[in-house]
C-alpha cells in the first residue's frame, strides 16, 4: 500500500506475451507538473512495462488526467520536474507525435470533434497502411475488426471523428484507434466512463486480450471498480492532489469503492 | 466570355425542359429579372452587356436527374457580364452548376455575373458555383434566389480565384413554409481578397433559412463576410440560422466576420454564431498524439474543415470535383507557409 514506486511487484510482466514480443518500459521519475499556470502535479514515480495494468483512482481534480497530459506531451501541460522514459529515451521535451512515435498512446477523457476527418484518414496519416490518406482495404479491415470487438456499430467509422457521436460511441472510437496503432504503452483517461454496461464489458475484455495479443502495457484511470471485473489489474494506484499516496492490489479499487477516499486525503 | 452548357440534349429523347439563349427559350423574357429585381450599378451592368443571358426554364412537376453544367470562360483582359437565369416550375426539381474560370496567370479579366434561380411552389433548385478565375482577375458576382411556398432552395458557392472576389447571395423565401439553406466556402492566399455577403430573407410563416460559410485565409490574404438576416412583418415562425467560420493559417492573413439581424416579426427563431482564429489546438493536438506530425495533422484539420461544407453541399455529382479544386490550392497554401516558416 505505501509502495509509491510501484516498480517490480507488476504481476503480468512478459508473461503471456508470445515469444519474440519485445519489452517496453514506461518511467515515470519524480514528475512535476503545472496546468495552465498552476502547480498540479508533485512528483510522480510509476514504471508501466509490457503486458502490465496499471490503475489510477482518485478523486476528481486530483491531477490524474493532467498525468495524462504531461505523459502525452500536451501544450500548456508543463511538466517542470523529473522525467519520463520510454525504454530509457526521454520524452519530456518532446512533441506529443514523437512520444507516439515512441509507442505511447493516449485515449482522451474527452475525445475531440474534428469536423471532415475521417478516422481512416486519422490512421492513414498515423502511418498505418500506405498513409496516403484513403483506407486500404487492410486498413478498413483492422478498423472494423477493432470495432466489432468493442460494439461499435463499423457505420460510425465513416463518421467524421467523433462528429455527433454519443459519449458511448466515441469512447469506443478511442478503443478502435488503439487496436489499429498498437501502442507499446497506453494511458486510458476514463475511457470506461459513458460506456453501457455490455460496452463496458466489451472494452475491458479488449484490453486484457491486448496484453496478451501484442503486451500492451495499460495505465488505466478509472472511477469505477466494476472496469476491473475484466480487466485484471495488477497494480491500483490512488491519486490525491498531484500525488500517488497509495498503491495496492486489485483488492484496493474494491476498497475504495466502499469506503471513498476520505482516508488518503490530506487533513491539513 | 464563352458559354458552354453540358447536359442540354436535343432529337428523340430531348429533355422536358428548355435550355438556351433568350431565342431558344419562350418566356425567356419573363425570367431576366424577375428575380434580381432592385439592381445596383453592378447588375445593371450586366443587364447592359450581358451577351446571351442563358435561360433554363423546368416545367411544373418535371425533375431534371442529372445536373446541369454551365462553364463560363473569361478570356484575358476582358470584362464579362454572364447572366443565367434559371425557373423551376411548381413541384419541379432542378440542379445547376456554374463555374467561372480563366486564363490565369496574369490576366486581369473583370467577371461580373449575375445569377438569378426562382423556384415556384413545393419546387426543389439546388445550384452550386465555382470561382476558379486568374489569380489577377476580379470576381463580383451576385447570386438572386427566391422561393415559394414549401420550396427547398439549396445553394453552394465555392470562391477559390481572383484577385478581388465578391459573392452576394440574396436568399429570399417568400412562400409559407418555404427552406432554404445558403452554403459558402472560400480560401484565399497572397494577397487575395474574399468578400462574402449574404442575406436571409424571410418574407413568409414558418419559413426556414440555415447558412453556413467557412473560409480559410493564409499568406497575407483578407476575407470578409457580412450577412443579414431579415424576417419581414408576417413571417411568423420563421426560423432562420446564420454561422461563419473562419480560419486564419498565418499571421499575414486577416479575416472579419459581420452578422446583422434585422428582425421585424416577433415569433421568430434566430441564432448566429461565428469564429475567427487559427487552427484549434486540441484537434491539432488530438490529432498529433496519433503519432501524425505537425504539418501533416494541419493539413488534415484544414482539409476537413472544407471536406465538411463540401460534403453538405447540394450537388453531391460536384463533391469530388469541388475537393479536388480545394485540396490542390490548400496544398499550395500550406506549402507556401511552410516555407516561409522554414525561411523565418
Ligand atoms: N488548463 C488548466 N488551467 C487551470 N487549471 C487546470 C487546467 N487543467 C487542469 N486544471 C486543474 O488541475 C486540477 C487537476 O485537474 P485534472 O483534470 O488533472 O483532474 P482529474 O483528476 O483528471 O479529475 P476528474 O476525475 O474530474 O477527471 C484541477 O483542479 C483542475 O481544475
Ligand atoms: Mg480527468
Amino acid at each position: 500500500m505505501s509502495d509509491l514506486t510501484g516498480t517490480g511487484t507488476g504481476t503480468g510482466t512478459g508473461t503471456g506475451t508470445g515469444a519474440g514480443t519485445v519489452e517496453h518500459v514506461l518511467e515515470v521519475r519524480g514528475l512535476e507538473a503545472s496546468a495552465g499556470g498552476r502547480a498540479v502535479l508533485h512528483g510522480i514515480d510509476l514504471t508501466v512495462r509490457s503486458g502490465e495494468v496499471h490503475v489510477i483512482m482518485g478523486p476528481n481534480g486530483s491531477g490524474k488526467s493532467t498525468l495524462a497530459h504531461a505523459l502525452m506531451g500536451r501544450p500548456g501541460t508543463e511538466v517542470t520536474a523529473g522525467s519520463v522514459t520510454m525504454d530509457g529515451h526521454e520524452l519530456v521535451g518532446e512533441p506529443a507525435w514523437r512520444r507516439a512515435r515512441a509507442g505511447l498512446f493516449l485515449a482522451l477523457q474527452h475525445p475531440v470533434e474534428v469536423p471532415g476527418v475521417g478516422l481512416a484518414s486519422l490512421l492513414a496519416a498515423a502511418g498505418v497502411g500506405d498513409g496516403g490518406g484513403t483506407a486500404p482495404a487492410a486498413l478498413d479491415d483492422r478498423m472494423t475488426d477493432e470495432a466489432k470487438a468493442v460494439g461499435l456499430d463499423p457505420k460510425l467509422l465513416r463518421r467524421p471523428l467523433n462528429v455527433d457521436l454519443s459519449g458511448g460511441e466515441a469512447k469506443r472510437t478511442e478503443m478502435v484507434q488503439l487496436g489499429v496503432l498498437r501502442p507499446a504503452i497506453c494511458v486510458l483517461d476514463e475511457v470506461d466512463s459513458g460506456l453501457d454496461v455490455d460496452a463496458l464489458g466489451d472494452v475491458a475484455r479488449r484490453l486484457q486480450q491486448a496484453t496478451e495479443e501484442w503486451g500492451v502495457g495499460i495505465l488505466a484511470i478509472t472511477h469505477f471498480n466494476r472496469f476491473l471485473v475484466q480487466l485484471e489489474a495488477d497494480l491500483v494506484h490512488v491519486m490525491v492532489d498531484g500525488r500517488i499516496v497509495a498503491t495496492g492490489d486489485a483488492a484496493l479499487a474494491l476498497q475504495l469503492e466502499q469506503t471513498g477516499y476520505a482516508g488518503y486525503r490530506d487533513p491539513r | 466570355m464563352h458559354n458552354g452548357s453540358v447536359g442540354a440534349r436535343t432529337g428523340p429523347d430531348a429533355p422536358p425542359f428548355a435550355v438556351g439563349t433568350a431565342a431558344e427559350v419562350p418566356g425567356a423574357a419573363d425570367m431576366l429579372g424577375s428575380v434580381q429585381r432592385d439592381g445596383d450599378a453592378l447588375v445593371r451592368l450586366n443587364d447592359a452587356f450581358a451577351p446571351d443571358p442563358l435561360f433554363v426554364d423546368v416545367p411544373d412537376g418535371v425533375a431534371v436527374d442529372a445536373p446541369l453544367l454551365v462553364v463560363h470562360w473569361a478570356d484575358p483582359a476582358s470584362a464579362s457580364f454572364p447572366r443565367l437565369c434559371v425557373r423551376a416550375g411548381a413541384g419541379a426539381s432542378v440542379s445547376v452548376v456554374e463555374v467561372f474560370a480563366g486564363a490565369g496567370g496574369d490576366d486581369r479579366s473583370l467577371v461580373v455575373p449575375v445569377t438569378e434561380l426562382a423556384a415556384a411552389e413545393g419546387a426543389a433548385v439546388s445550384y452550386v458555383s465555382l470561382q476558379v478565375l486568374g489569380a489577377a482577375a476580379w470576381s463580383i458576382g451576385r447570386l438572386a434566389a427566391r422561393g415559394g411556398a414549401g420550396c427547398s432552395l439549396r445553394t453552394f458557392t465555392v470562391g477559390l480565384g481572383a484577385s478581388y472576389g465578391r459573392m452576394r447571395a440574396d436568399v429570399t423565401v417568400e412562400g409559407k413554409d418555404g427552406s432554404c439553406e445558403v452554403l459558402s466556402a472560400y480560401l484565399g492566399d497572397g494577397t487575395q481578397v474574399h468578400d462574402i455577403r449574404t442575406l436571409q430573407d424571410h418574407d413568409a410563416p414558418r419559413t426556414k433559412s440555415e447558412l453556413l460559410c467557412q473560409g480559410a485565409v493564409a499568406g497575407s490574404s483578407r476575407s470578409v463576410y457580412s450577412g443579414l438576416i431579415r424576417v419581414n412583418r408576417g413571417a411568423v415562425r420563421s426560423d432562420a440560422r446564420q454561422t461563419n467560420h473562419n480560419l486564419v493559417l498565418d499571421e499575414g492573413a486577416h479575416a472579419d466576420s459581420v452578422p446583422n439581424l434585422d428582425i421585424l416579426e416577433n415569433d421568430v427563431t434566430c441564432s448566429h454564431a461565428s469564429t475567427v482564429g487559427p487552427i484549434d489546438e486540441d484537434q491539432r493536438y488530438y490529432i498529433e498524439s496519433r503519432g501524425v506530425a505537425p504539418e501533416v495533422a494541419e493539413g488534415l484539420i484544414v482539409r476537413g474543415f472544407f471536406d465538411a461544407i463540401i460534403d453538405r453541399g447540394p450537388v453531391p455529382e460536384v463533391t469530388v470535383l469541388l475537393e479536388r479544386e480545394v485540396h490542390q490550392r490548400l496544398d499550395e497554401a500550406l506549402r507556401d507557409r511552410e516555407v516561409v516558416a522554414a525561411g523565418g
